[in-house]
């Protein structure tokens, strides 16, 4: 692991204990790359939706003009 | 063994009385007898009542001369998914948590459809917790596709799919929440309605996602679909979240004509990845249609290409919402790959759902403003035939993605929007394995859907091709 990916898993680490998911070191490791899947997928929304959001406001503004 | 006759054919013999419901009974649980290891499809098998029942409505059917009328289901085997509570009978969601949960009253759908006279022969096998669409089940065993036994039936309504496939059963409900009654229906060659959403009573029925959980009838023809969804419909003042409709009679609306209609086939779905059989199968339908007078329209619907990313967010926080309780209770009752996915839904950020369901508004709204001048879309129900059961990952043309992506990846659309949507078998591959096609409408149009649908089997004749190819029966 690079230390970037460390920390991030130090992180995702420390929501498995907030969460109370199972404490084996194993289960954790096997469900970290599904996480960070999981978080690639909601960063297309989040992109899609920041352009959706300049669209709106460029929109609004050319109409104010 | 006579597993040949449709359902109709079926309900027509038992009503000019030349077959009766003890013989139709004793015949399907003979295919059950027969088959069941091979494909474990059902999870409780229910043979005794199925008997019992039998005989009672054979001499009512004597004796009452108008319990035929009464009952038009009279003596047609169903198998109910086992995710609809059914009272006095184990519904265990295909999780060992529930093995002694017996339900104090039944579904509204299956209540109604016993009302009607329906033959119920059993629970039927699932995914684990409905949670997964290759209907793979560590503790009651993975389902098995007649097709070909060591592939995948599709999930999570596996059981459905292989008992129709196989003759086990006439009739089958099924649940889909991203997928589950059409991918099973894919991969098993037969007909599964996930029906408009606020159309059928989900009262009874287990709840993974509240705003993307859909049911709807399965069997092997549309005519049998369109039957059956007559008797599923009905207003239950208990589940809020139906829609009134007037009534509709879905068999009798239907005619089978092509000529002039408007069929939409979305470009993002036919420039995605699938394999070239299914490609050709489909193609080959658009060919067929054109030939009938029908329109084949390209159409443009941009936001389906993050449909699959916008279900995520919805269907996996849902998916933690409903079922934390369990993974907390009892973790280890629940398959390991379901609690990971249901875990996998504690991390989605709150800003992400919001996101998903603004989203998902303005993918409904390109959908309705496409359908304006359409009457239904076509395409692909899955990219690929069933794959190994065992194979998690799927190479397609040099992309390699999960089998669950895969299989879901055109579904999912259609719990977002809460349209209409309806697989029908299209031919088979290769390798002898079916091959679907989703047929999607407007908003309560199922007449629609069916009536496309029933046109294009009988340019097919799918049934021919199951007789003649299906190994297992």
């Amino acid at each position: 692991m690079k230390s970037n990916e460390k920390n991030d898993f130090a992180n995702f680490n420390q929501r498995c204990e907030t969460y109370k998911i199972s404490k084996t070191l194993e289960y954790r490791k096997e469900l970290y790359p599904k996480v960070t899947k999981m978080f690639e997928q909601m960063e297309i929304l989040d992109n899609l939706e920041s352009k959706n959001f300049q669209l709106s406001l460029s929109f609004n503004w050319q109409e104010g003009q | 063994m006579n597993h040949t006759r449709t359902a109709i054919q079926t309900a027509d013999l038992i009503a000019k009385k030349q077959i009766s419901p003890v013989e139709v009974t004793a015949e399907y649980l003979q295919i059950i007898e027969n088959t069941k290891t091979k494909l474990n499809s059902f999870i409780t098998l229910c043979a005794d009542q199925a008997i019992d029942f039998a005989e009672k409505q054979e001499k009512l059917i004597i004796h009452e001369s108008t319990y035929i009328e009464k009952h038009p289901l009279a003596g047609i085997p169903l198998g109910i998914k086992d995710v609809y509570e059914t009272k006095g009978i184990k519904t265990t969601f295909g999780c060992k948590h529930f093995e002694q949960n017996i339900p104090q009253k039944s579904a509204f759908v299956v209540e109604k459809m016993l009302n009607a006279g329906a033959a119920f022969l059993g629970k039927l096998n699932t995914h684990n917790l409905e949670y997964g669409p290759t209907g793979q089940n560590e503790h009651y065993g993975d389902m098995h596709n007649p097709w070909d036994i060591s592939r995948y039936t599709g999930g999570s309504s596996g059981g459905s799919g292989a008992a129709l496939a196989s003759g086990q059963c006439l009739l089958a409900t099924g649940s889909d929440s991203g997928g589950s009654i059409r991918i099973p229906a894919s991969l098993c060659g037969i007909t599964g309605l996930k029906t408009t959403f606020g159309l059928l009573s989900r009262s009874g029925l287990m709840q993974l996602s509240q705003s993307m959980d859909h049911h709807g009838p399965m069997t092997r023809t549309v005519a049998d679909s369109a039957l059956m969804l007559n008797y599923m419909v009905g207003h239950d003042v208990s589940d809020k979240q139906m829609t009134v409709t007037k009534e509709i009679d879905y068999l009798s609306s239907l005619s089978g004509e092509l000529k002039g209609k408007k069929i939409g086939v979305p470009k993002e779905i036919m420039d995605s990845n699938m394999s070239n059989d299914v490609r050709l199968g489909i193609e080959n339908i658009f060919t067929k249609l054109e030939n009938e007078g029908a329109k084949i329209i390209e159409v443009s619907w941009p936001m389906i290409k993050y449909s699959y990313d916008i279900s995520t967010a919805i269907l996996m926080s849902d998916a933690a919402e409903s079922l934390r309780w369990l993974v907390k209770e009892d973790p280890e009752s629940v398959d390991y790959s379901v609690r990971q996915r249901i875990e996998t839904g504690y991390f989605v950020p709150v800003y992400s759902y919001l996101q998903a369901q603004r989203l998902r508004t303005q993918l409904i709204q390109e959908g309705l403003t496409l359908l304006g001048d359409l009457d239904v879309f076509i395409g692909p129900t899955t990219p690929v035939t069933a794959p190994i059961i065992g194979e998690e990952w799927i190479n397609l043309k040099g992309e390699t993605r999960h089998v669950f992506e895969v299989l879901t990846y055109f579904t999912r659309l259609h719990n977002l929007t809460g349209f209409p949507a309806l697989s029908i078998p299209c031919g088979l591959d290769s390798n002898n394995l079916p091959i679907g096609l989703q047929i999607a409408g407007k908003p309560f149009d199922e007449v629609t859907i069916f009536n496309i649908a029933y046109g294009i089997e009988k340019l097919i004749n799918f049934e021919q091709i199951r007789m003649k190819n299906l190994p297992v029966n």
